[in-house]
């Protein structure tokens, strides 16, 4: 979760993510309790809120992506997929997942806490959607299932 | 930039409680998202469905490598083919739900120390994966991920 003191991608004060696992190399990503997603892909419909989530702030990607110093914060959001296009059935033998995705579109309304700084995103209303996807997916192992 | 220092090669905060506060939410979503799963889920994996997983999963093998520095992550725009999309897990050995976003939008940011406050601009590249996963100890599990 990126702010800019300017347009987006260029003059970044901040970078929220819990880090890249050492060993794995497992990217910014954090187990979280079974309740804090719904979906219902039929429905083209998918929630994840949180509260109070431990991040760490690197305050640019550079940084991030060297998981180099950071700063304790903590990130409150609430967010949810609409679809806005019918399911499809993907599969993609080169990276080796398949699926049933459908394109949707976000809206988000977060606060962010860092030693000094609090930040707090306009009503979810105001978010502009770039691109995202819900879907049903297999991987690696479940590849061929 | 005030980076604090006794932060570099900091322990993550993966597996530990996620929350301070807790997460929001009603008890009334989480048995329809319990309802859906059950339709897709092995018995096998159920049993921890509302809980926080334990074991940590393993990351997809490949990916992007921005700056020169190769990560295990696809952006959620598609640019990588052959398919409309880039794989939204950011997790391998995976048979789940997804969801990945990127979204910008503005707000508004506080100096706590002085009270000033400013225009700051956001990019939130966040998803979740949630259902079967291969743990790094090779045995299956159930678990909930935030990608953030």
């Amino acid at each position: 979760m990126d702010l800019f003191n300017g347009a987006v991608g260029t003059s970044q004060v901040h970078d929220f993510n819990p880090g890249i696992r050492d060993n794995t190399g497992l990217f910014w990503t954090q187990a979280i309790a079974g309740d804090a997603v719904t979906f219902n892909l039929e429905h083209g419909t998918a929630t994840l809120a949180a509260d109070d989530l431990d991040e760490e702030d690197y305050h640019n990607l550079h940084n991030a992506l060297l998981d180099g110093p950071s700063d304790p914060a903590s990130v409150t959001f609430d967010m949810r997929w609409d679809a806005i296009a019918d399911p499809m059935n993907v599969t993609d033998p080169v990276h080796r997942f398949t699926g049933r995705f459908r394109l949707a579109s976000v809206q988000i309304e977060w606060s962010a806490d860092a030693p000094g700084f609090h930040f707090v995103s306009d009503p979810a209303s105001t978010t502009n959607n770039v691109r995202s996807v819900i879907g049903r997916e297999r991987n690696g192992v479940f590849f061929d299932d | 930039m005030d980076l604090n220092r006794s932060h570099f090669g900091h322990a993550h905060f993966w597996m530990r409680p996620i929350t301070r506060r807790g997460f929001l939410g009603s008890a009334a979503l989480a048995g329809g998202a319990a309802a859906t799963a059950g339709a897709w889920l092995p018995q096998l994996a159920r049993a921890d469905f509302d809980g926080v997983a334990t074991v940590f999963p393993k990351p997809i093998p490949g990916s992007v490598a921005p700056f020169g520095i190769p990560i295990h992550h696809f952006p959620p725009v598609p640019v990588f083919g052959p398919g409309p999309i880039n794989e939204p897990s950011e997790i391998t050995d995976f048979n789940g739900m997804v969801g990945i976003c990127r979204v910008t939008g503005a707000g508004t940011a506080t100096d706590e120390t002085t009270g000033a406050t400013s225009r700051l601009n956001f990019q939130v590249d966040n998803g979740f994966m949630d259902g079967l996963y291969v743990g790094e100890d090779g045995q299956t599990h159930h678990g909930t991920f935030a990608f953030i």
